[in-house]
């Protein structure tokens, strides 16, 4: 089980400008990249408020399934990442979740082993209307 | 005019970026509304991007237009293209590179993404290459592709493919590149082929019904006797060369050792020409695309452009920049 950093994305990057662009982008809980536990990270990485980076033990046949995007087969709307981390999940110790809570950086990065136990399936957006991507692009927080 | 955000990505020294996947993740949604054309260029011949059975990286999701877009290349002096022999083969030691096992290293699916001067390689995907049929625009540019199986996939709406090649290090493999979408394929001066001492390729390009291919000063070879091409799209070739004995309309028999390449066998593949090549001058000049080659000369070198993505030059000698790198040794 190799201790990995990964690099986690903690609010939605939305596109309003449609559907499939929307879902292309980088969502809450998304593990944008899975580095090497001594990854170097540069200042403007370690200052990007909507990344964190947790280093965690994760099993090697997990690693890749982090960051696999959704089918594309008969799907415009395929998401970026097929699986999100929890990042609510109540499994999460409180320190992780003051860590993933604060957008100052003041912590470079967090060790939780716990964190990719959240994982799960996010639903796909493959029959979300038009009426229901408007009211999510109203509802929700992000950039 | 829009503002080019430009950063600098790397695995060494004090970049903006440490690697292409995060400087791609950084990029706005929106670059119209920005106004922005967001650059990369890796800085590096040392980057190494190997992200073993997932893709090196992803572009797409940003809203852009032909004018405001995202885009990859290699700095100066970073990448394969600039290093001594032997070019066109990977070697992650001599040029910045993304290498993957099992996925597509690169992946565009996004509008007018642009990607240049990077070497890929993947063992076992059957798409090193993929340009996603969601987008409009992509721009390729001498780009080497090298894997055990197909190279390429080309989807998506009038994607334009220059002075790339793609190489099969099995041979005997179904096809250097796919191509799928009924949006014309533009691939201008590139080269499909698998090394000459190797098994030959069913075909170079596989075309499925839907297809549309336009191909121009490319060279196919390696392939079998007669596919230069397979399927039932449409597909057109204007000035290239193959080593097949019945080749289509547009596509001059020019044999391996009549197209006079450095090195055309697997062990130190060198592809580029030299002065006996029949591939000099027997292009077609372009007024919009390839105005140099991938080593800088300025195209056309004599009557007009040479087939293949190297523009043989006289005074650089045979192997075009290595013969320069051999003088300022003062070596031969």
């Amino acid at each position: 089980m190799p201790l990995v950093t990964l690099v986690i994305q903690v609010r939605d990057k939305n596109n309003p400008d449609s559907i499939e662009l929307d879902a292309h982008n980088y969502k809450e809980g998304d593990v944008i990249e899975v580095l090497a536990p001594d990854h170097k990270f540069t200042e403007a990485e370690k200052r990007n408020p909507d990344w964190r980076f947790v280093r965690a033990n994760v099993p090697q046949g997990a690693l890749d399934a982090l960051t696999e995007p959704e089918d594309r087969t008969d799907n415009p709307r395929w998401q970026r990442r097929r699986r999100a981390l929890d990042l609510k999940s109540l499994g999460l110790s409180q320190a992780t979740r003051d860590y993933l809570a604060d957008d100052t950086r003041a912590v470079e990065s967090i060790r939780d082993d716990n964190i990719v136990t959240s994982n799960f399936t996010r639903p796909s957006r493959k029959n979300e209307t038009e009426q229901e991507f408007t009211a999510r692009k109203i509802t929700r927080g992000g950039r | 005019m829009p503002t080019v955000v430009e950063s600098t990505i790397s695995q060494s020294g004090t970049p903006t970026y440490s690697t292409p996947t995060l400087w791609e993740a950084a990029k706005p949604a929106n670059l119209v509304s920005e106004d922005k054309v967001w650059r990369g260029v890796i800085q590096s011949a040392s980057d190494n991007y190997s992200t073993g059975a997932s893709t090196t990286l992803e572009i797409l999701g940003s809203t852009t237009d032909a004018t405001r877009y995202t885009e990859l290349t290699v700095a100066d002096g970073a990448s394969h293209l600039d290093n001594a022999n032997p070019v066109y083969r990977f070697d992650s030691s001599k040029g910045a590179a993304f290498q993957t096992t099992s996925a597509a290293a690169l992946v565009v699916a996004e509008n007018y993404a642009r990607v240049s001067r990077i070497q890929i390689k993947s063992t076992t995907a059957s798409q090193q290459i993929n340009t996603d049929a969601s987008a409009t625009g992509v721009k390729l540019d001498s780009i080497l592709a090298e894997g055990d199986n197909s190279n390429g996939n080309f989807a998506g709406t009038t994607p334009t493919i220059v002075d790339c090649v793609f190489i099969n290090r099995t041979g005997g493999q179904a096809s250097l590149a796919t191509v799928t979408g009924s949006s014309q394929k533009s691939f201008i001066n590139c080269l499909f082929a698998v090394p000459s001492d190797l098994t030959a390729n069913t075909r170079a390009i596989f075309l499925n019904s839907s297809g549309n291919a336009h191909f121009t000063n490319c060279a196919f070879m390696n392939c079998s006797s007669t596919a230069v091409h397979f399927g039932t799209g449409t597909i057109a070739f204007v000035t290239c060369a193959a080593n097949n004995a019945s080749p289509p309309t547009g596509v001059t028999n020019i044999s391996i050792a009549n197209a006079a390449f450095v090195e055309p066998t697997n062990t130190n593949t060198d592809f580029r020409i030299t002065e006996t090549s029949d591939f000099i001058d027997a292009g077609t000049t372009s007024a919009t695309h390839a105005a140099d080659d991938p080593f800088g000369t300025a195209r056309p070198d004599g009557a007009a452009y040479d087939i293949g993505p190297h523009e043989y030059t006289a005074s650089a000698g045979g192997g075009g920049s290595a013969g320069i790198n051999l003088l300022l040794l003062g070596v031969g």
